[in-house]
């Protein structure tokens, strides 16, 4: 029951989304069918949003994304939920806004994890 | 003919649904799985690594390199493979990969790669591409192209994309010059292809070669001429087709290699479900004149073909010996060396240079050191005590002198009524005589005089498809003559073709044909 980013648990997101990622190209024929050819796997994009985080919950996602950045390795990223489950995948990981709508001592802020299946 | 595929794979490729397979295969270290030396006898060992096979310098068979397998870094691949329109010829087939660095794998040392390629991301280096698809759970792929870098493989570091282009080994036909006169009297073209590739060190199992049906007379490639150049007009002479194939294997075709099967039966019915697009040609492929010129070589017979002028004396020291060379205004065929007895070939000798003293000419002894197709060099030893001038020499041989030019011109008249004239000319030295350049220039008015008869056609992929290949398209019969493939995400895996329509026509065969029936007599 767990979001393990990296072997390391990190929060739970607010709103989590899940979308496909597949390479295509399409070609309609002269006989008006509509063809596909499929390049590679399809591959998995996660979105993870999070509101009024505290600052050392997202220090901890921020060193996995730092690690990641500094040793270009994906990382693997599974969840254990209930009825949500992830089986151990690697990917690749954009943090890229912090928003802060809440200062003060604790600096609560918002902001959007993206996990690309490699 | 198509290469060969299973029932499944023809199946999947034309499903609507298709997963494209690949696969790019980079020499980059250049090296090779026999051994990196070429078997020589008293040096290497048998059982050693030294190959058999490939000579050193030879132009390389594909197979001979040891390559890394980049298939998951390519983003996209595009080839092309074709024969050369109208009259035939030599044809090269070229290749590009766009492939993937983010992860810097292919960043060359000198711009900060550290990767185990680092120094070797060069030109010139080997590399295959196969397609197909992905079904039953594996990659299926047929062998696509076989070639070599052509340029330095482009990067840079904000695109973290290497593209990587080169050429099929045809390519080295255009840097490599014959280091040594070839020279040859009644062959076929077949026969003389074979020549000039074994003169490149290639292996008979590199080559397939029809025998071709010109029989070329008197030729001579002077040394110097460059491959590429001999070997598209012994090609265009045939009306035939030389070209690396699929796997890098050369080939030559004779005029005559689609006439009999399986290239004359169709190879894949196109259904209107594959092609994406059909587009008409403009008329520059439009023939409908068609002039020849040769210069015509004939064998002379044996004749004097050199005489030393007069007060061209030269001296031999006296037990010593001299070396001259003799230039011939033609290529020779046979030469008949000088004695001092000969009544054709001789020479005399004398003790001034005038040649009033005394004759001197039982003391010269005369030696062939090297007979070259338009020079000779002869060594003339003096055994006497005194100097010798050799005041007289004649030479006599057979000679291949051009004996006047050849001139055929041929044109359809209801293609000149009806499309103005369209005119198409052939310089080529291996055309003989007036009945081959008039069969040559039938055939090319009956391919290229009518509009109708080309078509480019856009499809789905076929990766088996190769030229040559006989299809039948919209109710006719047409030949493939060029195939540009494209693999790419944006646009799918298709394929441009350029067909030549074609009626299939059976011909009259000793022992199998009936006098008066429907088979037709060869061009």
């Amino acid at each position: 029951m767990a979001y393990i980013l990296d072997g390391t648990e990190i929060r739970a997101p607010h709103e989590l989304s899940e979308k496909n990622d597949s390479q295509y190209a399409q070609n309609r024929t002269l006989d008006g069918q509509v063809n596909r050819d499929y390049f590679g796997d399809n591959k998995r994009v996660w979105r993870l949003q999070y509101k009024t985080t505290n600052a050392t919950d997202y220090a901890v996602i921020r060193a996995i994304y730092n690690s990641y950045l500094s040793n270009a390795i994906a990382k693997s990223w599974s969840v254990t939920e209930p009825n949500y489950t992830i089986s151990a995948t690697t990917v690749h990981i954009d943090l890229i806004e912090r928003g802060f709508n809440v200062k003060g001592e604790d600096y609560l802020s918002n902001f959007d994890l993206i996990l690309t299946e490699a | 003919m198509v290469q060969s595929v299973s029932s499944a794979f023809t199946a999947e490729e034309r499903d609507t649904v298709r997963s494209i397979a690949h696969s790019l295969q980079v020499s980059w270290k250049k090296d090779t799985n026999i051994g990196n030396r070429t078997f020589t006898i008293g040096v290497s060992l048998i059982g050693g690594n030294d190959g058999i096979g490939i000579n050193p310098g030879a132009i390389g068979g594909a197979s001979i390199y040891n390559y890394f397998d980049e298939s998951e870094y390519v983003m996209s691949l595009a080839w092309e493979h074709g024969l050369k329109m109208p009259a035939g010829g030599l044809t090269k087939a070229m290749a590009e990969a766009e492939i993937d660095n983010t992860s810097g794998r292919f960043t060359p040392r000198y711009m900060g790669g550290n990767s185990e390629l680092f120094t070797s991301v060069l030109p010139s280096r080997p590399f295959m591409i196969s397609a197909g698809f992905e079904f039953e759970g594996i990659d299926q792929t047929v062998p696509e192209f076989a070639g070599v870098g052509t340029r330095q493989p482009r990067t840079d570091a904000r695109s973290k994309r290497l593209l990587f282009q080169g050429a099929d080994y045809v390519d080295f036909f255009q840097n490599r010059y014959l280091d040594q006169e070839i020279m040859f009297t009644a062959q076929f073209t077949g026969q003389v292809i074979e020549t000039l590739f074994q003169s490149l060190g290639m292996s008979t199992s590199q080559y397939e070669v029809d025998q071709g049906i010109n029989i070329i007379p008197f030729g001579l490639f002077e040394k110097g001429t460059r491959f590429d150049g001999i070997i598209d007009d012994l090609a265009q002479a045939e009306y035939g087709h030389v070209f690396q194939d699929e796997t890098g294997k050369f080939k030559f075709w004779d005029r005559q290699h689609w006439d009999t099967a399986p290239y004359n039966s169709v190879q894949r019915l196109l259904l209107t479900g594959q092609v994406i697009n059909a587009e008409a040609p403009d008329t520059d492929h439009l023939i409908n004149v068609v002039e020849v010129n040769a210069p015509i070589r004939q064998k002379q017979p044996a004749q004097t073909i050199f005489n030393l002028p007069p007060l061209s004396s030269f001296n031999v020291p006296s037990n010593s010996f001299t070396e001259q060379f003799f230039e011939f205004q033609d290529p020779v065929l046979a030469l008949t060396d000088p004695t001092s007895s000969g009544t054709v070939s001789y020479f005399v000798a004398n003790s001034l240079a005038d040649g009033t003293g005394t004759d001197v000419t039982a003391s010269i002894t005369v030696k062939n050191v090297g007979t070259f197709a338009k020079s000779v060099k002869y060594r003339f030893q003096n055994n006497s005590a005194s100097t010798a001038y050799i005041t007289q020499l004649v030479l006599s041989g057979r000679v291949a002198k051009q004996v006047g030019d050849l001139y055929y011109r041929e044109k359809d008249d209801s293609s000149v009524t009806a499309y103005q004239e369209h005119p198409y000319k052939i310089d080529n030295p291996y055309i003989q005589n007036a009945s081959w350049a008039a069969s040559l220039s039938r055939m090319l008015l009956n391919d290229f005089s009518d509009i109708e008869n080309l078509q480019k056609l856009t499809i789905r992929a076929i990766p088996e498809l190769q030229n040559g290949d006989l299809i039948s398209w919209q109710g006719r019969y047409w030949r493939v003559y060029n195939i540009r493939s494209k693999l790419d995400p944006d646009v799918g895996f298709v394929q441009d073709i350029m067909v030549l329509q074609r009626t299939i026509t059976t011909y009259f065969r000793i022992g199998m044909s009936t006098i008066g029936g429907s088979d037709k007599i060869a061009p």
